[in-house]
């Protein structure tokens, strides 16, 4: 699906069994609704970006300037 | 609750909050024999007990909670049970002792809030507090934490009201400034602005400062019907509205991430009971868990309108010395966050204000607001309490 990051943050602190962190979690506002995933990559989620979700996965639709954030 | 003024609060009593010695059931313990004290009630006098508590067969290692601690109180033959709704816990359990005084089945009820969570290390503690929420959600499946969660509701509140996010560490100043003259805080040491932005990201846009930390302790208050409060305090604090709502329990079903609908319920409801509105509340506990949900709180509550509460932080509207107090007591950033103890060490805080008795007091208090929200807002609640001389 795709759709629309509505909000994002990047978790430093977890549970080591879960996830390597820091990933990312983006909420996008897409067709089947609100879906919560991770991202792909972190450096690229900004609020109102497009996203793609895949898997759980969020990637964005479209890796421009405009919408990549360098940490 | 209907009948405003027939419920009222007899004694109070909290355990210093921080990473104790004690067991659970110690610690809850200690509250509520502190509690009846206060109100110089024995237990033959309480008539029903409810232990508000989220995680005390896990992190506090004791099931059966209720029947241990009302057993080491003394309370026998009466009715007692657990109330569990996250960290709503507490407020959630005030309401169902109220329920019971409502219907004649008790005249004096005690209520204790307690949790033990340092015993187990943070990732522990982080696991079990995350499934505060739906554990079939996409949310949790990709290992959402809740300062995960209330980072999401950060990065949405900031962006969509042109906030910069080095103004939420003015809610970390102002609660830690507080917590510090308060005896039961966890944290009694304030910040500064720059120690604050300095300490390291949790999940972003939170740092070290913007979160509550992991902690132990009760508190516990004796409720009553007003006759029976009046025989057992010098000054009863009257329970003016108690509410109860539910909402989204999973991070992907929020219709917005700058509301938290539950406590925009139950607050409505609240005000509609008491007869009152936000422009009467003189002094406020509300559930800062972490910096961005005091903001959410101010709105929710009808204190300042949607996205104005960075600003009124700014204006120092919140501070001890400003419109409205809000968390006086250094809130659950200072105070400590023992989840299940939290809503009912906000009704300690109030009562002590509404009595002119708190560390921090404010001015002329006369009503004051208890805000407690469990989960994602999968439940909230609101209690308005009021002096009676």
């Amino acid at each position: 699906m795709t759709g629309r990051v509505v909000t994002f943050t990047v978790i430093h602190v977890a549970p080591a069994e879960w996830e390597p962190t820091p990933y990312g979690v983006v909420v996008v506002d897409g067709p089947d609704g609100r879906v919560v995933a991770r991202a792909v990559d972190p450096t690229w989620l900004a609020v109102g970006a497009d996203a793609e979700v895949e898997g759980g996965w969020a990637r964005p639709a479209a890796l421009t300037t405009d919408n990549m954030l360098q940490s | 609750m209907s009948g405003a003024m027939a419920s009222a609060i007899a004694g109070v009593a909290m355990t210093a909050f921080g990473r104790r010695d004690e067991s659970f059931v110690e610690l809850a313990v200690e509250a509520g024999r502190a509690a009846m004290d206060a109100s110089d009630a024995g237990p033959g006098e309480i008539d029903a007990f409810v232990l508000g508590t989220f995680a005390a067969s896990t992190l506090g290692r004791q099931g059966f909670a209720a029947a241990v601690v009302a057993d080491r109180l003394g309370l026998r033959g009466i009715p007692a049970l657990t109330v569990e709704a996250a960290c709503a816990s507490g407020g959630v359990a005030l309401r169902q002792a109220l329920l019971g005084l409502e219907t004649d089945s008790a005249r004096s009820v005690l209520v204790v809030g307690a949790e033990k969570m340092t015993g187990s290390d943070t990732a522990v503690v982080t696991e079990v507090l995350a499934r505060a929420t739906d554990v079939g959600s996409d949310g949790f499946k990709a290992g959402l934490t809740f300062p995960g969660f209330f980072a999401l509701i950060a990065r949405a509140y900031l962006a969509e009201y042109g906030v910069d996010e080095a103004e939420l560490a003015e809610v970390s100043v102002k609660n830690r400034a507080n917590g510090a003259a308060n005896p039961h805080a966890q944290f009694r040491s304030a910040v500064t602005r720059e120690e604050a932005l300095a300490s390291r990201s949790i999940a972003e846009p939170l740092r070290l400062y913007d979160c509550s930390p992991i902690s132990d302790g009760a508190a516990a208050v004796v409720v009553g019907s007003d006759d029976w409060v009046r025989d057992h305090a010098e000054m009863p604090v009257a329970v003016l509205a108690s509410e109860q709502a539910t909402g989204p329990a999973a991070a992907d079903r929020l219709e917005s991430f700058t509301s938290i609908p539950a406590a925009k319920a139950a607050v409505r409801t609240a005000y509609e009971r008491a007869g009152l509105g936000p422009s009467d509340i003189d002094v406020a506990e509300v559930h800062d868990c972490f910096t961005i949900a005091e903001w959410v709180a101010l709105e929710d509550l009808g204190f300042v309108e949607a996205g104005g509460a960075a600003a009124a932080t700014a204006r120092g509207d919140t501070a001890l010395t400003g419109r409205l107090p809000v968390n006086a007591s250094g809130g659950l950033l200072s105070k400590g966050h023992p989840v299940g103890a939290t809503g009912v060490a906000q009704l300690v805080e109030l009562a002590e204000q509404l009595r002119g008795e708190a560390a921090n007091q404010v001015a002329g208090a006369e009503i004051g607001l208890a805000h407690n929200v469990g989960g994602t807002g999968g439940i909230a609640s609101v209690t308005i309490l009021g002096r009676t001389r």
